[in-house]
């Protein structure tokens, strides 16, 4: 790199800035600085005339070092950054800070202050600028396929999207006929239409009308362009980069050749084995080879491995009319290379077999709402007909338990928050079948805060329905006349009641699909505690993950109805076919690099690093070192704060750049306060700074502030450092333990507070010096009023005299 | 061919560092074979008036320990520098202050306090301290001045190339004979070890790496294969200088950090720190640790960002 040629760009359009800085005093503070070459003054630099002065400097003074004052930093700097490239200046080269909001408005008092505190300021930022490096804009390869996994709801809707935006899509379904935990339901609330009703495809040719929605045998799903289903298939492994996963997937033997089977039933009529159907919560038995329900896709009969006998037997082979059996198929893998993943493994029923005052797969009149809903359905185990699976005699009294498993510390602490609603669903669509049925429902709270869903309640009071607000304490089998006793409290009458009962219905809670840990780790994707996945941000990235090009959609993240299991997986429709539309992934330089020389392989830092963008790769024999893949790294920096050996470093945040920028800042006092260093993150901390600015909250002088990515970059030694530099307090302001933008550096950051707390006691230094606050953006306030009770903390104590130097 | 002149000394330290020299073993005569000693206090009858007898850089390459604690200690510091061509900080003390540095703790003045006053074994009714000179019936007695604070070798004079560790490892000490007797010396300021940390050459197996606990050695049963980190041990490895091939967790005693910081590093406690803050799953863990000086800086609280405890 050249010689740095710093141009100097000072606007004095700030309303206040304007009356409080001393623009003279400042103007030939910089000129003196070394390797400034060119200092001047507009009243604004970010439009018009100021930044066609900025471009013509950088092209007739050759700068190659451009650092600009300007009001609103965050809006000008696009301004500036995109004018300075076209004056063919790489815009990293480029330094904006705002002496408006961060120095003349909040110290507007105390001029000759704010003036000494600008000067540090634009060292600070001529110093960081002087160490800059250019950047370049990355591009990497993105294919245009796409890997959906779970052929639920959330699933077939997300799959249908995108093959209809063009991406190729492989639907991988790990039992052997699509639909998911929905199709079992029967039907959905509010509307109580049919459970297998989907969005029909908008290339629908078969049927003569063009509906939104229709079943799915018949919506043409399958046949949809670009999609190619997989059933009876799971991921084993996953390799690769986003925009290029590698995927090996299993796809376990049917048995059934799809092509010749034509669903005339007569293998499972010979076949002589019979085990209970997990389709129909296990409320009837099956063949070993079968087919759920008529309805299903492929419509393809398959046998059940653990259950056939095979050449033992081979009954099936023999009647076969089509020859369609074919016990010798093996096990497939397949390797498939997608540019992004869709997670749509759904939820299922948590098995309340544990709660043992329930004694759910004791009494056998005891089920949960699924295999109730197996009943209701015609297609179900009893053909629609409500039973007690002791008797098989109808069900006339029903009582329902919520709850079970959900809301309870001992099991799940959330609210699972549709079993409420299915529930009445249930009870309602038992009740009209059968108004005579004597149905009540025993809840802690009734949850209804779907648009229609209070509505159903009322209907299902209107109904007949008896609510009982408690949650049972014990479910009793009287073995003399087969009933069961529902002990409960009622809040509302305070009685204590036992409610016999037929049949009682376990509403229980929703919990992640077996495999979900295993995927999990697969993919590189986090769980949240209660072991769902776990989205980007709940609030603005729903259906993202930390790991670029892997998305979430349906039931995956938390249990969901219907109406919003569709429309997550629109949204992570969209946001897949977003990431991949250009087939390329472009991003700047901004991220992290590992020096191979130092790196002393403590896999320290894989582990932090919110992205999974660090691996180990080998060099050598058996020596590895930790390398950062660029494409996924977004430059936050904690795996700097990580690094015991300062291995790495940020591109644009190098340890050289931020020490230049603290002591610059520590440099000029100007004031009789003590001075403070104020390390704060670029995302929350730094505009809670501008936010109090904007405010015109008033704070004093001495406190000055560094800006850094995340707090997470933080390492104990700048803290030191600072003290060395001449600060007598340290403040670390990052977003919300909570609310951290990179999620853990701001948590890692406290942590570290906390650690160098300790070490400054045995440094003899008081703690108090060093405080870690967490703020919001609008709490500017709380930015002044910590600057302030601060300083005053400060000035209480003598003054910090290190030995050292 | 002339012999090279060799000059071994021992400021503060243990003696440990001489021992670590015999502890080439048989290759010592290859090297005496090839070099004169000249200077070896702890092996050969010589004087301070001999060295300074010497002409300037007469000596081709000094191996000095030792941490600089007393005015003996900076004078002779100046002295080798001075007759010497190259000054090699051999040793931990040397390097980053070792153990001694703790001292930086306190000052002279509660030093001898609790070391000629205090301490329970001590008889010492007329409170007698040291003292730089004394008059007796014979003359003057003198000793070197004390300081408050420990210093490197570095902090004193200047220093071609370092040799860390307490004391070097062999190997180490082996290759930096040969370097200077084949003069292919690296550049001036090099360390003489290797530029990554103990993790580098440690066989045991890193985990998930999440601290959620604290433990002492005692309270673990090592299964001596799993990085200590991962059994909530604090180890000093991944933020020390390699070289010595994980001596102590191959033996499964964590590393306690005599190798000193990292190439890039100025202060070992506060990386290694930062690193397990980074990976503490719980924040309960800082209540967990016993001695932070002790633990994190017990070789370079000396040759650290702020080098001692403020003074009062
Ligand atoms: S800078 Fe952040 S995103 Fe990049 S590798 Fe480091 S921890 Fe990961
Ligand atoms: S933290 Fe540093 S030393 Fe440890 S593996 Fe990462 S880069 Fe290497």
């Amino acid at each position: 790199m050249d010689e740095p040629k710093v141009g100097v760009f000072l606007s004095e359009g700030g309303n206040q800035s304007s009356k409080v800085l001393d623009y003279d005093a400042l103007a030939s503070f910089a000129k003196n600085v070394a390797k400034v070459v060119l200092v001047e003054r507009a009243k604004e630099f970010w439009r018009g005339d100021g930044l066609k002065a900025i471009v013509n400097a950088v092209k007739t003074k050759k700068l190659n070092r451009v650092v600009v004052a300007e009001r609103l930093p965050k809006l000008s700097e696009v301004n500036i950054v995109k004018a300075v490239e076209k004056a063919g200046l790489n815009p990293f080269l480029v330094e904006v800070i705002d002496l408006e909001d961060h120095c003349a408005r909040p110290h507007r008092n105390k001029p000759a202050e704010a003036t000494a505190k600008a000067k540090a300021m634009l060292l600070a930022a001529i110093e960081r600028a002087k160490l800059l490096e250019p950047l370049e804009k990355l591009e990497f390869p993105a294919l245009k396929s796409i890997l959906v996994i779970g052929g639920g709801i959330a699933g077939m809707q997300t799959a249908e999207d995108l093959a209809e935006l063009g991406f190729e899509v492989q639907l991988v379904e790990k039992e052997p006929f699509l639909g998911g935990l929905a199709s079992r339901a029967g039907r959905f609330f509010p509307t109580d239409d049919c459970a297998i009703c989907i969005q029909a495809p908008s290339t629908d040719v078969k049927s003569i009308t063009h509906t939104s929605r229709k079943c799915v045998y018949r919506s043409g799903f399958t046949e949809i362009q670009n999609l190619n289903v997989l059933t009876n298939s799971k991921i084993t492994a996953v390799e690769g980069v986003p925009g290029n996963y590698r995927v090996t997937i299993e796809k376990k033997p049917r048995y059934v050749d799809e092509q010749k089977c034509i669903r005339c039933n007569l293998c499972a009529e010979v076949c002589p084995v019979e085990v209970p159907d997990d389709y129909n919560v296990k409320l009837k038995k099956r063949k070993a080879i079968y087919i759920n329900i008529p309805e299903v896709y492929p419509p393809v009969y398959v046998i059940d491995e653990k259950a056939c006998k095979f050449h033992e037997c081979e009954k099936c082979v023999k009647v076969c009319p089509t020859k369609a059996v074919e016990l010798d198929q093996k096990t497939e893998k397949k390797t498939l290379n997608v540019g992004a993943i869709v997670v749509a493994t759904g939820f299922e029923e948590y098995d309340p077999s544990v709660i043992k005052e329930y004694h759910y797969g004791e009494y056998p009149d005891v089920v949960t709402n699924l295999q109730l809903a197996r009943m209701i359905d015609c297609f179900g185990p009893t053909g629609g007909s409500i039973i007690r699976p002791s008797t098989r005699e109808p069900a006339k009294r029903i009582v329902f338990v919520q709850c079970v498993g959900s809301r309870d510390r001992r099991w799940n602490p959330w609210c699972s928050s549709i079993c409420c609603m299915i529930s009445l669903k249930n009870a309602m669509l038992v009740k009209s079948a059968d108004p005579e049925t004597d149905v009540t429902i025993c809840y802690i709270d009734i949850r209804t805060t779907g648009r229609e869903h209070e509505y159903y309640y009322e209907r299902a009071r209107d109904m007949g329905i008896k609510f009982v607000k408690g949650r049972p304490t014990e479910i009793a089998h009287d073995p003399e006349d087969n009933t069961l006793i529902v002990d409960v409290e009622d809040a509302v009458s305070r009685k204590f009641l036992e409610l016999e009962a037929d049949l009682v219905v376990l509403a229980t809670s929703m919990v992640p699909t077996q495999g979900t840990k295993e995927l999990a780790s697969m993919l590189g994707i986090e769980l949240e505690q209660d072991g769902f996945f776990k989205e980007y941000n709940a609030k603005l990235r729903p259906t993202e993950t930390k790991r670029k090009g892997i998305f979430l959609c349906g039931g995956a993240t938390f249990p969901k109805d219907a109406p919003t299991s569709s429309l997550h997986a629109h949204s992570a429709a969209l946001k897949a076919a977003k990431f991949l539309s250009t087939g390329k992934i472009v991003k700047d330089q901004k991220t992290a690099v590992i020096d191979d020389e130092y790196c002393g392989d403590c896999e320290f830092c894989p582990v932090t690093c919110p992205y999974g963008a660090i691996s180990l790769v080998q060099k050598g024999e058996d020596h590895f070192v930790a390398q950062v893949s660029e494409l996924q790294c977004e430059g936050c920096g904690i795996c700097v704060g990580t690094c015991p050996l300062n291995a790495i470093e940020l591109r644009h945040y190098r340890p050289s750049q931020m020490l230049a920028q603290m002591k610059a800042l520590m440099s000029v006092n100007g004031t009789s306060k003590p001075l403070i260093l104020a390390i704060c993150c670029s995302e929350c901390g730094h505009t809670a700074v501008d936010s109090s600015g904007m405010a015109m909250l008033e704070y004093p002088a001495n406190v000055r502030v560094m800006k850094v990515p995340c707090t997470g970059i933080l390492q104990i030694h700048q803290i030191l450092e600072a003290f060395k530099a001449g600060a007598q307090g340290v403040m670390v302001v990052g977003c919300k333990t909570d609310g951290c933008h990179y999620e853990v550096g701001s948590p890692k950051a406290k942590k570290k507070v906390e650690l160098a707390k300790m070490l400054l006691k045995e440094y003899g230094i008081e703690p108090e010096r060093l405080e870690m606050f967490n703020l919001v953006y609008i709490e500017g306030d709380k930015f002044a009023e910590v600057a302030q009770t601060m300083t005053e903390k400060l000035e209480k104590m003598s003054p910090l005299q290190l030995s050292s130097s | 061919m002339e012999k090279l002149k060799v000059a071994f000394y021992w400021a503060a330290s243990c003696g440990g560092c001489e021992i670590a020299v015999l502890d080439v073993n048989e290759k010592i005569l290859d090297i005496v074979a090839k070099v004169d000693i000249v200077f070896w206090p702890v092996a050969i009858d010589m004087k301070y008036k001999d060295v300074e007898a010497m002409a300037d850089k007469s000596i081709d390459v000094c191996f000095f320990n030792g941490a600089i604690r007393t005015a003996e200690n900076e004078r002779i510091a100046k002295l080798l520098r001075a007759k010497s061509k190259i000054l090699v900080a051999f040793g931990s003390c040397a390097n980053d202050g070792c153990v001694k540095g703790l001292a930086n703790l306190w000052d002279r003045k509660t030093i001898f306090e609790r070391a000629y006053l205090e301490t329970p074994s001590t008889r010492n009714p007329d409170k007698v301290t040291p003292q730089t000179s004394l008059k007796v019936k014979e003359g003057e007695l003198e000793l070197p001045e004390f300081y408050d604070t420990v210093k490197t070798l570095a902090q004193t004079v200047d220093v071609d190339y370092f040799l860390s560790g307490c004391p070097p490892p062999i190997p180490n000490i082996v290759q930096a004979f040969e370097a200077v007797l084949s003069g292919k010396l690296p550049p001036k300021g090099s360390s003489l070890l290797p530029n990554k940390s103990i993790c580098d050459e440690c066989p045991r197996e890193k985990m998930d790496r999440k601290l959620s606990q604290i433990r002492r050695i005692y309270e673990i049963e090592d299964d001596f294969k799993t990085c200590f980190w991962d059994q909530g041990v604090i180890c000093m490895g991944p933020a020390t200088r390699s070289g010595c091939g994980a001596q102590c967790p191959k033996v499964n005693i964590p590393c306690t950090g005599c190798g000193g910081p990292g190439p890039r590093v100025a202060d070992q406690g506060a990386a290694i720190v930062s690193a397990m803050a980074s990976i503490a799953t719980d924040p309960a863990v800082i209540e967990q640790v016993v001695d932070p000086v002790g633990t994190f800086y017990k070789y370079s609280l000396a040759n650290s960002i702020l080098k001692r405890k403020v003074m009062k």
